[in-house]
């Protein structure tokens, strides 16, 4: 197959890329916190990421000094894993999804940073086992009694799937995260994600009937009552999930909960 | 195999849902009784752009109200105080990102807590140049009318100051209250799709400018002496009188 | 189900196993193991959540005949063996059909959004290979709509904690524990060559630990980096089975390597749009004069042509994906036909897969998840214009060697420890690490469904052995794990001082442009003889590479050194497998050797690894020896086609890959499904 037009075609545009990387070797390293440049030679379609692997090959800045190469985290590189979430030119998004004809038109540098509401692992890697953690709390899961031939699911509507799905299609990448101002390293706010997640989950049939559980989370420290309306959440998400919607349709769950089983129970 | 459900005590769960409760108190006073006062307390006070008798009427109207400093205090400061203070502690709980994700809804999250902060002061400043006198140093409320022309009209540098403030005040009164229905109507779950809450912004930022052209028309009315000159041709929203 | 065995040991400590990788395979096993109340460790390269199972796309294989077509799983498994070209074992393949409508429903009750009809049933879909309605799908993110279910499982027992035999919760043990951004290192085996746990390496801290385990199970997915650019993750590098093939397991039909024949060239990835695309009707097709200048959309009906519907009436653009990658590769290569690009000035290779005759509502709602990745990444609306595709390397039929116990009704004894296990005792494999379901080709849909019930399969073998144990690893001596763990230390430490003038990601940019260009579609002897040397020069280049980060943190350029050796291995078990097999059969064809050689290759190619210096062998061998649970087992690279006799593959007639199944039915389902097909392709 001849797949390997990225070789020949590499001398010949002329044109190169830009990245400014912002690196720090570690979370407890604060002292190798640096920028560094690096230029490369264009390709079509290229990303991001490619770009990355292009420095990879070749991990020498502007200034001529080899460096190591940059670290960043990348899975599936077509925006459905979630993984290879950073801050390009300023704002979260995937980076895979990042072209550079989009983003440099005209050769401008191109920003890369790690997030900034996450603990730093290294370069442009973070950790997001918050995130994971949080879904545990609000039991993101169908209480299901066993993998054993039971039948059938429940049956569902086709309205219904369509309302669930495009939920389930979160991929925990942080952006919803990254973007809200009510998340940082002072607030315990769970955050749009597993909130929009309680809704996919108190939507199931037989997820339904664990629905007041998940609410008690949410109705505790961090929770729903914490969003702050800024709406940034569904701006940045790049599944395009109704976030806001999740989020309201929760506060809705939970006033009836305040109401029914709290106060007036 | 026991599923491990967190074993919290009472006292605990009862904690955990301290906060939650805490916000949204704090989301139903600003509506109930702080943006309703609001709305009536501005609605009211219009009643000078139809002079001063049916300003002074009007005043009269509410120091006859059974029980009024109960009332004042109930029903509107200690809310008030509360809506306030436990407002600043949340706006210290954001990390405003406006600069980087200027997207609308978060502008007005900025705004709304910068407004909150702005009306904070005005609601200070306004309760000491009235409230406070007549409590303290037996102000008599029919001396009102005359304190706020006298302010309001008084140049400083060349300038109507105490009047911009008072405009100012409004302004970041009026928008505070406005955005704050439309996300109390989030906050509650009482408006859920985001094209329906686009709907209600726009519906509340209409009567909320609505709201602030009758505070602004009251002020501009007491600093210059501006008055509508018939009753024929008043404004719909404008008041003639005291309800 | 054997005896059951004791949870902890006698000094108290929890007896876990291991599974080493979080795609669909490995969370499953994991479930399956947990309900039979075995704890386990498990590890993964990346958060699960985040697995290459995420990118499958279109649906799952079940033959629930939701449509009243007559489609039952006698007829999946003949379809199935048919579509891999009679390569698989059949016992296997008998036991995946046969379980797949369980499988759908089960993931329905576990809340995958599945469409729906209008009746609130679960929607099918067509896919390659077949005339019915046989995949069920959640949009066109399948694939990651399976994945959450699973890890959402998986995640709940994580908080469940582990019970002693006498129903006594052990305190701080849960069912799972995860260990995620840790990569494998090798197995631990003691002197009997049992595996006793693993030695693996935090990818953060760097730390390298052995970690004890009354089994192991790799799913660890396949080797798809090794071709450079494919559909796969680049997590992808098939590392785990490369290392444990050095280990002494034995891989399986190495060279059956799936070409997908739609997917987006791209500078990083190939990235694949769904053959249920053309399962809900759409068309390839190329311009008939290869000088055509018109954009896709531009082209009149009279001026395309339709090259799969022309020459299979039968499967029209839903033949198996070999046959359709042939097909596009000789469009383009040997006719010179193609698309041409405006920029570049001349013809790429590609062709069109074209959906504009579809309404837009229908494309939104079944197929917006890969229409969404072409408009992002090739900027055009897919929905008006025709996609631009050419094939790329997708899956691994071949993998790491496992066993099968049959059983009296031609499919799997349930429980039995020798399904799903390597040829060393206590390790088993499953999902696309390993090599048992497809045979030479694998159909669409089917690789969510084998491995979700290889996982199925290898919980309760991997419990049924732990059982049988007569000593847990739990109750070894300290000093074989120590041991090991210092090995794989050093072996580290080396890493980190190589300082020679070489580019680890240097050398597998060209193994990859080398394995992508000569060992994918079309294979020549002469071309294999030369890959292979190339491959020893890169092994003999892997020995002056230069590390330029030492880091103690996080450090991927060293993790990379490592999984680029194995890498290496892998790519020649491939090269070798693909040079020795003399015929043409599914994904593996040599134009030299056109047709299939049932008499000489309808067997297994069982590799062994052997070691030269610095380069790798392969030792090809007939049989297998080892031992399980106490008893000596001897197997041979016979195929099992006990089910469905070997019969030569005609895609050009409809019906003709479910014949057998289809004949025994007195009203013919085939005949309603073929008039379908031909009312379709009209």
């Amino acid at each position: 197959m001849a797949q390997e037009t990225s070789s020949k075609t590499k001398k010949s545009s002329g044109r190169t890329v830009r990245l400014r990387v912002h690196r720090q070797d570690g979370p407890h390293a604060p002292e190798t916190k640096r920028v560094e440049e690096f230029e490369i030679d264009w390709h079509p379609q290229m990303n991001v990421i490619s770009a990355l692997m292009e420095v990879q090959r070749n991990p020498v800045t502007v200034e001529g000094k080899t460096v190591a190469p940059i670290v960043w985290e990348s899975v599936c590189l077509e925006e459905v894993c979630g993984s290879c979430t950073m801050l390009v030119n300023g704002k979260v998004r995937q980076s895979c999804t990042a072209l550079i004809d989009l983003l440099s038109p005209n050769g401008e540098v191109v920003d890369l940073a790690p997030m900034s509401k996450f603990p730093l692992v290294r370069d442009l890697q973070v950790d997001r086992a918050r995130m994971f953690d949080d879904l545990k709390k609000v039991k993101a899961w169908i209480q299901l009694d066993g993998t054993h031939e039971l039948g059938p699911g429940p049956r569902q509507s086709p309205e219904n799937q369509e309302e669930a799905y495009p939920l389930s299609r979160c991929m925990t990448c942080g952006c919803c995260m990254e973007a809200c101002p009510q998340v940082h390293e002072g607030s315990n706010f769970i955050g749009p994600a597993a909130i929009s997640q309680v809704r996919l989950f108190n939507l199931h049939p037989s997820g339904k009937m664990h629905a007041a559980e998940r609410l008690e989370t949410l109705m505790g420290e961090g929770g729903v009552a914490d969003c702050g309306k800024a709406q940034n959440c569904v701006e940045v998400c790049p599944k395009e999930i109704p976030l806001v919607d999740s989020i309201a349709q929760v506060s809705r769950q939970a006033t009836k909960q305040m109401l029914f089983g709290w106060l007036l129970k | 195999m026991p599923e491990a459900t967190a074993t919290e005590t009472e006292a605990e769960r009862a904690s955990s849902r301290r906060s939650f409760l805490l916000r949204r108190l704090h989301s139903l006073s600003g509506v109930l009784p702080v943006g309703v006062f609001l709305i009536v307390h501005l609605w009211t006070n219009a009643s000078v752009l139809g002079g001063r008798e049916p300003f002074d009427h009007a005043v009269d109207e509410i120091q006859k109200l059974p029980a009024l400093p109960l009332v004042e205090v109930v029903g509107v400061l200690l809310p008030l105080a509360f809506h306030a203070i436990f407002g600043v502690y949340l706006a210290t709980q954001g990390r405003p990102n406006a600069g980087r994700y200027g997207h609308g809804r978060n502008w007005a999250y900025v705004f709304q807590r910068i407004t909150g902060g702005v009306a904070f002061l005005f609601v200070l400043a306004h309760l000491w140049e009235l409230r406070v006198q007549k409590w303290l140093f037996g102000m008599s409320h029919h001396a009102f009318y005359d304190t706020l022309v006298s302010h309001l009209s008084e140049l400083r540098l060349g300038l109507p100051l105490v009047a911009i403030l008072y405009l100012v005040g409004i302004a970041a009164s009026v928008f505070h209250l406005a955005n704050g229905l439309a996300t109390f109507t989030m906050t509650w779950g009482i408006v859920t799709s985001r094209a329906a809450q686009r709907r209600v912004a726009i519906a509340f930022a209409i009567f909320g400018s609505g709201l602030f052209l009758i505070g602004a028309s009251t002020v501009v009315s007491l600093s210059t002496g501006t008055q509508l000159p018939s009753k024929a041709a008043e404004p719909a929203c404008a008041p003639s009188s005291a309800p | 189900m054997a005896k059951a065995a004791s949870t902890t040991t006698e000094s108290g400590k929890v007896r876990r196993v291991i599974v080493v990788g979080g795609g669909l395979a490995g969370l499953t096993t994991v479930i399956k193991l947990c309900e039979a109340g075995v704890p386990v460790d498990l590890f993964s390269l990346v958060p699960v959540k985040r697995s290459h199972s995420v990118c499958a796309q279109g649906g799952i294989n079940a033959s629930v005949n939701t449509k009243g077509e007559g489609d039952s799983p006698k007829v999946h498994l003949e379809e199935t063996v048919y579509g891999g070209d009679f390569l698989a074992n059949q016992p296997p393949v008998k036991g995946m059909a046969d379980a797949a409508p369980g499988i759908v429903f089960m993931l329905d009750r576990m809340g995958v959004p599945f469409n729906r009809t209008s009746e609130g049933l679960l929607d099918f879909r067509r896919f390659g290979g077949t005339l019915f309605h046989r995949t069920a799908f959640a949009g066109a993110t399948t694939g990651q709509q399976l994945l959450y279910a699973l890890d959402e499982q998986v995640r709940r027992y994580e908080t469940v904690d582990v019970e002693d035999d006498k129903g006594i919760i052990v305190r701080g043990e849960k069912m799972v524990r995860k260990f995620e951004f840790w990569d494998f290192l090798s197995i631990i085996q003691d002197d009997e060559g049992r595996a006793r746990g693993i030695v693996a390496q935090d990818l953060k801290s760097m730390q390298i630990e052995s970690f004890p385990g009354d089994a192991v199970c790799l799913a660890t997915g396949g080797p798809g980096i090794v071709f450079g650019r494919s559909t796969n993750s680049v997590i992808n590098t098939g590392t785990a089975a490369g290392s444990v093939y050095r280990q002494g397991a034995c891989y399986a039909n190495g060279e059956a390597i799936q070409v997908h024949p739609t997917a987006i060239p791209g500078a990083d990835k190939l990235r694949l749009i769904s053959e249920s695309a053309r399962g809900e009707g759409g068309r390839v097709w190329v311009p008939k004069d290869p000088k055509e200048k018109r954009r896709g959309k531009d082209v009149p009906e009279k001026d395309r042509e339709y090259f799969l519907e022309d020459k299979y009436p039968g499967y029209g653009n839903l033949v198996p994906r070999d046959i359709a990658s042939r097909e596009l590769f000789l469009k383009c290569f040997h006719e010179n036909k193609g698309v041409f690009n405006s920029k570049s000035g001349k013809n790429e290779l590609e062709v069109y897969l074209d959906l504009t005759h579809i309404p837009e509502p229908t494309l939104r709602r079944k197929l917006a998840g890969i229409l969404e990745i072409y408009e992002k990444f090739v900027g055009e609306d897919p929905y008006h214009n025709p996609m631009r595709v050419f094939p790329a390397v997708h899956y691994s039929m071949g993998g790491l060697w496992v066993d099968f116990e049959k059983s009296a009704d031609g499919g799997l004894v349930k429980g039995s420890p020798r399904n799903q296990s390597t040829n060393i005792e206590g390790l088993y494999a499953a999902g696309e690490c390993d090599y048992q379901y497809h045979g030479a080709n694998r159909l669409g849909a089917n690789s969510l469904l084998s491995c979700i019930y290889a996982g199925l399969v290898t919980g309760p073998a991997m419990a049924t052995y732990r059982a049988n144990l007569a000593k847990s690893s739990w109750d070894l001596s300290s000093s074989l794990f120590d041991k090991a763990e210092k090995r794989e230390q050093q072996n580290y430490d080396a890493i980190l001082k190589m300082d020679g003038g070489e580019n680890p990601y240097v050398i597998h940019k060209e193994l990859g442009d080398t394995m992508l260009r000569d060992v994918t579609i079309e294979r020549h002897n002469g071309t294999l003889e030369k890959v292979l040397e190339k491959i020893g020069e890169y092994e003999d280049r892997y020995q002056k590479i230069g590390v330029t980060d030492t880091s103690p943190r996080a450090n991927q350029g060293a993790q990379f050194v490592r999984h680029l050796k194995n890498m290496l291995v892998i790519a020649r078990v491939i090269a070798t497998g693909a040079k020795n097999r003399d015929e043409s059969r599914g994904a593996h064809f040599k134009p030299e050797f056109k047709t299939r050689d049932d008499a000489n290759w309808l067997r297994t190619t069982m590799a062994l690894y052997k070691e030269d210096g610095s380069r790798s062998e392969v030792n090809f061998v007939r049989a297998l020896d080892y031992n399980l649970c106490g008893k000596p087992l001897h197997v041979t690279d016979e195929v099992d086609i006990s089910l469905v006799t070997p019969r030569a593959r005609k895609y050009e007639q409809a019906g003709a890959a479910s014949a057998a199944a289809t004949n025994t039915k007195a009203d013919g389902a085939d005949g309603k499904a073929s008039g379908k097909e031909a009312g379709a392709s009209a």
